[in-house]
């Protein structure tokens, strides 16, 4: 657990209220973040992602598979988050499952909300199989604010993404997939709609944008917010007591930054550099 | 050789060492673990060397240190060991009968015994049942003290002791954590830089950058300090320097260069010479910059 020496907490609180935070920033600031794609040659998309001191790293698997529940989506994803134990001392013992669990079911309900991968393309045989892609998260490091810095590695991750071209053969009733002879057939995904974490720590009266692991461990309430590439919210998630006043101010505030952060992290992934 | 120390602030403080002490051999050899450390036939084995068969190899990155016959591998990046005498910036981690543990970025806590503060008043007695049912008074969990290494047990434990003014509880001020090796021995660790900051460099790699109360004057008393964090509160440029002079420490950090008043001081001067407001400090772009120009400074 990370400590805080109650001078500490007054200091940060009294700055806070100035408009600055402990690290420089303004109050609705990122810190640098730095992004590589393409880390893990066997998977199918892959990036690695360092937010301040948190860094994750995320690997897509397309796999194809049953349809479940005769549900008619071309894609079934499937999260999962670790937390490695030598990232943090919370990680240790029976702690590392409760925060993968929370962050796995953010990310599932966020992505669901979306509706991400709505593409004509990613069609297989509607209500037999379809596309399944599992998105292995790892925690390699904290230092607070997980939840965005996994979403932004889970959507870059997805949009280095290759899928096969797959051929389907229909005979006797049953079908049969083939995978195209030229290895290079492969499609991108589209990844406009998939979101991403803007998270919020209540610190004081105010609220800070991606909060530090110390602003975290002082901060009484948080919000987490997933915007897509638009600026839509497609996901809320809180805790504490939060202000509706506020809020209604930050509204204005995650859609612009959603927008531009995400163009941003498009274009850094397309021109192979890092920010 | 003192010339030259005193124009090349960035060497690191191992090659300072070797530079200071004169039994270790100057050419300072850098080893990777596995690595064969070219000695003599016979050698006294020491910390992070292994015999294999019969050569002798390193088990840490580092530096191979020779004392006479003794051969060690002192590491570039370890956890903090206490030497008698460091001063110190800890953590309390616990509080147990008689004592408090004390995080010190070391390999075990560190132990202040309840015999070994001063207490309040500054009154001399022994302690008593009382004293011991008002620790959480003195120091609380998760407080930062300032301390200095009492002694060392035979094994390994450090004993700290705060029986000066100048050591104590921690208010008023921003903590950060560098690697300990950059963090020099010296006669003095409670600074005064320049720009009016005040900053403790704790041996153990923590640092504590804060505003003196002192400079308050001392005939303010205890019902005032609520007006003080008033006061406090608009003077808004004191803590943009606290966070500079933060920010200064971490790019010093991140590039492995030695922590001291003066390399520190060079780092902020520069920024403010560049126009550079604190919030784009660390961004990874700038700090090369600022790099650059400081490593550039020192090789003329």
């Amino acid at each position: 657990m990370y400590a805080v020496s109650k001078a500490e907490k007054a200091y940060l609180l009294d700055t806070i209220e100035t408009g600055t935070r402990l690290d420089g920033r303004q109050l609705f600031e990122y810190r640098p973040i730095s992004l590589q794609v393409g880390v893990l040659p066997s998977a199918s998309g892959s990036s690695r992602l360092r937010l301040g001191e948190t860094e994750v790293l995320v690997g897509v698997k397309v796999e194809v598979g049953d349809v479940v529940e005769s549900s008619n989506d071309n894609v079934q994803l499937l999260f999962t988050v670790e937390c490695s134990g030598s990232a943090s001392a919370d990680f240790l013992g029976r702690e590392a499952e409760s925060w993968s669990s929370e962050l796995q079911n953010a990310l599932e309900s966020a992505y669901r909300a979306a509706n991400v991968f709505d593409d004509e393309r990613l069609s297989l045989v509607p209500g037999k199989f379809c596309w399944l892609f599992k998105v292995d998260i790892l925690v390699l490091d904290t230092g607070g604010n997980m939840m965005d810095a996994i979403s932004m590695a889970t959507r870059t991750a997805l949009s280095t993404t290759l899928v096969p071209r797959v051929h389907i053969v229909q005979s006797e009733g049953s079908f049969e997939l083939e995978i195209d002879d030229n290895p290079d057939a492969c499609d991108t995904l589209k990844v406009e709609k998939a979101p991403t974490f803007l998270t919020f720590s209540l610190i004081g009266n105010h609220f800070v944008l991606d909060p530090s692991i110390q602003e975290e461990t002082c901060a009484r309430g948080k919000l987490s917010v997933a915007v897509d590439a638009n600026g839509d919210i497609c996901h809320v998630y809180s805790f504490g007591l939060l202000d509706a006043v506020e809020l209604s101010r930050l509204l204005t505030i995650i859609k612009k930054t959603g927008k531009v952060l995400l163009n941003r992290l498009d274009e850094c992934v397309k021109n192979g550099e890092s920010s | 050789m003192d010339k030259d120390d005193d124009t090349s602030i960035f060497v690191s403080p191992f090659e300072q060492e070797a530079v200071v002490t004169p039994s270790i051999v100057k050419s300072s050899q850098f080893v990777a673990p596995g690595d064969d450390i070219l000695s003599q036939e016979s050698v006294v084995r020491g910390h992070g060397t292994m015999v294999q068969g019969t050569r002798l190899t390193s088990t840490v990155a580092g530096i191979v240190e020779r004392v006479n016959k003794l051969v060690a591998v002192l590491p570039i990046r370890a956890r903090y060991s206490a030497e008698v005498g460091d001063v110190i910036v800890g953590r309390i981690r616990d509080i147990v009968s008689r004592r408090w543990k004390v995080d010190v970025n070391s390999r075990q806590d560190a132990v202040l015994l309840l015999s070994a503060v001063n207490l309040p008043g500054g009154v001399q007695r022994r302690r008593t049942y009382e004293d011991e049912l008002k620790m959480r008074e003195f120091f609380d969990q998760d407080d930062l003290i300032s301390a200095e290494v009492q002694e060392l047990k035979q094994d390994g434990l450090i004993m700290l002791h705060t029986r000066s003014l100048k050591y104590g509880k921690l208010e008023n001020g921003i903590f950060i954590s560098v690697t300990p090796q950059l963090v020099k021995r010296s006669k003095k660790h409670f600074h005064r830089l320049s720009c009016g900051v005040h900053i403790i460099l704790g041996d153990n790699g923590y640092v504590w950058i804060y505003v003196d109360d002192a400079a308050y004057g001392e005939d303010e008393e205890e019902a005032n300090f609520s007006k003080r964090r008033e006061n406090d509160k608009s003077n808004l440029e004191q803590r943009l320097s606290l966070i500079r002079v933060r920010n200064s420490i971490c790019i010093l950090d991140l590039y492995f260069l030695s922590i001291q008043p003066e390399t520190i001081m060079l780092i902020y001067e520069e920024t403010i010479r560049r126009n550079i407001p604190v919030q784009h400090m660390l961004r990874p772009d700038i700090i090369n910059d600022i790099y650059r120009t400081v490593k550039n400074t020192k090789e003329m």
